[in-house]
């Protein structure tokens, strides 16, 4: 693979993330409106599945954040590779 | 203010489609990623620049990370769905799928009903019996295997040598059967938040190709033991 052509697939590579990222944004930001309603309407539940579906949407609202710095920093490694093949 | 139960359900509800959407999203999102990280490695071969392989690192930290949020918001989904049939019985689906790509829990009882054979009465009584008890999709499973396993070994004891001896012959053959492949990432998470679903799924084509079979055999009548085939399976692998 000769310089133009790592070129080219390093910036295949950041757009799938960039496209990663912006999806994965649109899957939190729908699923933490519904988590919301969710969350409100169970609140004075102590039913044991009401406490799982708690949890796990808990769990899943502390994974949103590190998830997005990892595309982010996928990006920002590769847009400094390209930068250094000058 | 003060909502009733049909109210709360119907708002919920719509909480278990909007979450099950997320999860179908997520999945893409997870797909990109991986392209990224096959992108990443291609560039990263045979060079140790740290940049490249940071690179490659995250963007597969990226697809696991996404698909371990998807598999959150999806078993959520699960409990959610079964507290739902809780306060208002067969209020919801036990089953989303979205992309039509495995039966529906519904789908699967029509088809059982609008069979006539012993065998379909047997997975209507199944589906029916775990919407009616609200089991866990676990029990549900183990419910399901178990008894069919009961039913197959009442079915098979007509045709002789062969009923006792396949149980160990062709485990192989029966993962293909009791586990369809799936590629597509959907169907993925579809199988494991609706493992009732497709296990039965499964089990129905097991009974069909047995069904067959045995017909085979009867007209054979050679008492193999081993079909070229092996589709029938083993039983006895079935609850792994």
């Amino acid at each position: 693979m000769n310089v133009s052509e790592v070129k080219a697939t390093l910036r295949e590579g950041i757009h799938a993330t960039k496209q990663g990222q912006e999806t994965f944004e649109q899957a939190a930001s729908s699923a933490t409106d519904a988590t919301s309603r969710a969350l409100q309407l169970l609140h004075d539940s102590r039913n044991e599945d009401v406490e799982k579906v708690r949890k796990l949407l808990d769990e899943a609202k502390d994974e949103v954040s590190p998830t997005l710095s990892r595309f982010s920093a996928a990006v920002d490694s590769a847009d400094d590779y390209l930068t250094s093949l000058g | 203010m003060t909502a009733s139960v049909g109210d709360v359900v119907a708002q919920l509800r719509a909480v278990l489609e909007s979450l099950d959407a997320a999860v179908v999203t997520a999945l893409r999102a997870q797909a990109d990623a991986d392209q990224a990280k096959a992108h990443f490695t291609e560039v990263a071969t045979g060079t140790d620049h740290s940049k490249i392989r940071a690179a490659v690192t995250a963007s597969q930290t990226a697809s696991e990370k996404v698909a371990r949020y998807a598999r959150l918001l999806a078993k959520a989904n699960e409990s959610l769905t079964i507290y739902l049939n809780t306060i208002a019985p067969g209020s919801a689906p036990t089953h989303q799928a979205s992309d039509g790509t495995a039966p529906s829990g519904e789908r699967l009882v029509a088809e059982a009903e609008n069979a006539s054979s012993g065998v379909a009465a047997f997975l209507r009584r199944q589906v029916k019996k775990a919407d009616d008890t609200q089991d866990t999709l676990k029990q549900v499973e183990q419910a399901v295997t178990t008894g069919l396993k009961e039913l197959l070994r009442e079915y098979k004891e007509g045709p002789g040598p062969t009923a006792n001896t396949t149980a160990t012959t062709s485990p192989g053959a029966d993962t293909q059967v009791a586990r369809p492949t799936v590629d597509h990432p959907v169907a993925g998470v579809v199988m494991a938040v609706g493992a009732v679903a497709v296990g039965t799924k499964g089990l129905w084509n097991m009974i069909k190709k047995r069904r067959e079979r045995k017909h085979d055999e009867d007209q054979a009548r050679d008492g193999r033991v081993h079909p070229d085939d092996g589709e029938g399976g083993s039983r006895s692998q079935r609850s792994d």
